[in-house]
């Protein structure tokens, strides 16, 4: 197979795999999580996806057998979300309630574009905080 | 040890309610009561009675104190009585109690807690930490903290550069009267329930303090003279986001300040992060939403202009339309500036109201397609954005 072979195949698995957004954040789901991930502490009983920054709004889930998974050295946006058993619900203030089922998900997100500032920084994005 | 009974923990939730709103009370200051509490004040720490000077806000109340002081440099704090002003928060010492001098079984210990024994007249009731919190924050119930370093900024303006020192002190002092009744309220939850037992010098002298924290706004006691601060005109709070102080009341209003005094002096905020005074004023305008570095605080912008509006300022021209969103091209006002494109992103979830809640954010220039500019948000390559379900 050549690169360019490659490249579509793997675009071709990316366009089959499940996705589920829930406002700015987008679930998908993957095979396997990586083995180095830990999970992260449940917030008053809950996993927590993501939280506004100014609002507190909350993208979570209340059911037991969901875990949110982190890499140890890595920053927010490359987390897993396991939902083992049964399916479970992703709920949020302002925005309907999404029933994911069973499975591994990449949790991305959502990011926004930042124009190069002259001599100042590289980075292109910066996260979205809704 | 005392036991958590549904009574007790009703009878802190009345007095917690009671207490928050004087808090955040905004009717004109009871000035009878407030200067018969002060003159008290004095007579119990041997001062002769001063003469009151009411100014209309904390502002007033600092160009009153600069104005009186000889050398402008020297903080606020440093002529203050205070022995007038002395409080001891009834459950930090039940917890040094506890933690410390409790274990000799006496009231007065030679580090730092030696006048407990002018507080309390005998040891306090033991409380766990699970009763202790469940009493001064009864579930579901939210305080609201005494707010004086929100002022700092605003109070800048009324002093020369170079007066930092002298803000900083001053801010720092501002939690008597009302900004105190939060906390007197705890003292009050705390004897009322027979968690201590207080002297009886010490009981009216909370007594005194807590007369002013329903009256009035913070004042400050010097040799002859003391300068009263009137109540704020407004104040609007909200309960603090999850992580910025749990349990605590942030200020917030989306429209006029949230905390406002009747001479002018202003605190603009949305939840709890000040803003400029022209977000909460009706003037916003496309450059405010361009320049607003927090894409929360920017999504609130674009819903007070309507995001109509925003693109209409924008003078945005569309690119394209598909059933995930608009994008939108702004053309550059400088020579050297990139183009602006903007996603117009639709949540499919619908507000009370039954119209559907939009957001619009920045994504390359080089992006055409508005699926595309979506999946770019979430950093998928083009043609592989396509959600089962989006809400």
């Amino acid at each position: 197979m050549n690169v360019q072979a490659r490249k579509d195949q793997a675009r071709e698995d990316q366009a089959r795999e499940v996705q589920y957004r829930q406002g700015d954040v987008l679930l998908i789901a993957v095979d396997a999580i990586p083995g180095r991930a830990v999970p992260v502490p449940r917030d008053q009983g809950e996993v927590v996806l993501a939280y506004g920054e100014v609002t507190g709004h909350r993208h979570a889930i209340a059911e037991p057998h969901a875990e949110l998974l982190a890499l140890p050295d890595q920053e927010v946006e490359r987390r897993s979300l396991r939902i083992a058993g049964d399916e479970a619900r992703l709920r949020h203030e302002e925005h309907d309630t999404i029933t994911v089922p069973p499975g591994t998900y990449r949790v991305i997100r959502q990011r926004e574009y930042v124009p190069p500032a002259p001599s100042r920084s590289s980075r292109r994005f910066r996260p979205v905080l809704d | 040890m005392i036991r958590l009974t549904r009574s007790r923990i009703e009878r802190a939730r009345e007095i917690h309610d009671e207490w928050r709103r004087h808090a955040l009370a905004t009717t004109p200051a009871d000035r009878p009561a407030a200067e018969q509490a002060v003159r008290r004040l004095y007579d119990l720490g041997g001062h002769p009675p001063p003469r009151f000077v009411w100014t209309d806000s904390p502002a007033g109340t600092l160009l009153a104190i600069r104005a009186m002081s000889d050398d402008h440099r020297q903080a606020p704090g440093a002529g203050l009585l205070h022995d007038v002003l002395h409080r001891r928060p009834l459950p930090a010492a039940a917890w040094r109690y506890e933690r410390t001098l409790g274990r000799r079984r006496r009231l007065t210990g030679r580090r730092g807690g030696g006048d407990l024994g002018s507080v309390l007249a005998s040891p306090p009731v033991p409380v766990g930490p699970v009763t202790r919190d469940r009493l001064l924050m009864p579930p579901g119930d939210w305080g609201v903290p005494p707010f004086q370093r929100v002022l700092s900024s605003a109070l800048r303006p009324y002093v020369e550069p170079g007066f930092e020192r002298l803000l900083y002190d001053f801010a720092e002092q501002c939690h008597t009267g009302q900004f105190d009744a939060q906390s007197i309220g705890s003292d009050f939850i705390y004897r009322e329930l027979g968690l201590v037992a207080l002297r009886p010098e010490y009981g009216e002298r909370l007594d005194l303090l807590a007369t002013l924290a329903r009256s009035a706004g913070p004042w400050w006691p010097f040799p002859d003279v003391c300068v009263m601060t009137e109540r704020p005109v407004r104040f609007e709070v909200q309960p603090a986001p999850p992580g910025r102080g749990h349990g605590w009341m942030v200020l917030h209003s989306l429209d006029g300040p949230a905390l406002a005094w009747r001479d002018g002096l202003a605190i603009h905020a949305w939840y709890g992060a000040p803003v400029p005074e022209r977000y909460t004023a009706g003037e916003l305008t496309a450059e405010d939403w361009l320049g607003e570095p927090n894409a929360e605080l920017r999504r609130l912008i674009a819903e007070q202009m309507g995001y109509a509006r925003l693109l209409d300022d924008l003078r945005a021209e569309k690119i394209a339309s598909d059933e995930y969103g608009t994008l939108w091209r702004i053309f550059p006002r400088h020579i050297d500036d990139e183009e602006v494109v903007l996603v117009d992103v639709v949540n499919s979830s619908l507000e009370p109201d039954g119209s559907q809640r939009r957001y619009v954010l920045r994504v390359p220039p080089d992006q055409r397609v508005p699926r595309d500019a979506i999946g770019w948000t979430f950093g998928l390559p083009p043609g592989t954005y396509h959600p089962a379900e989006m809400t």
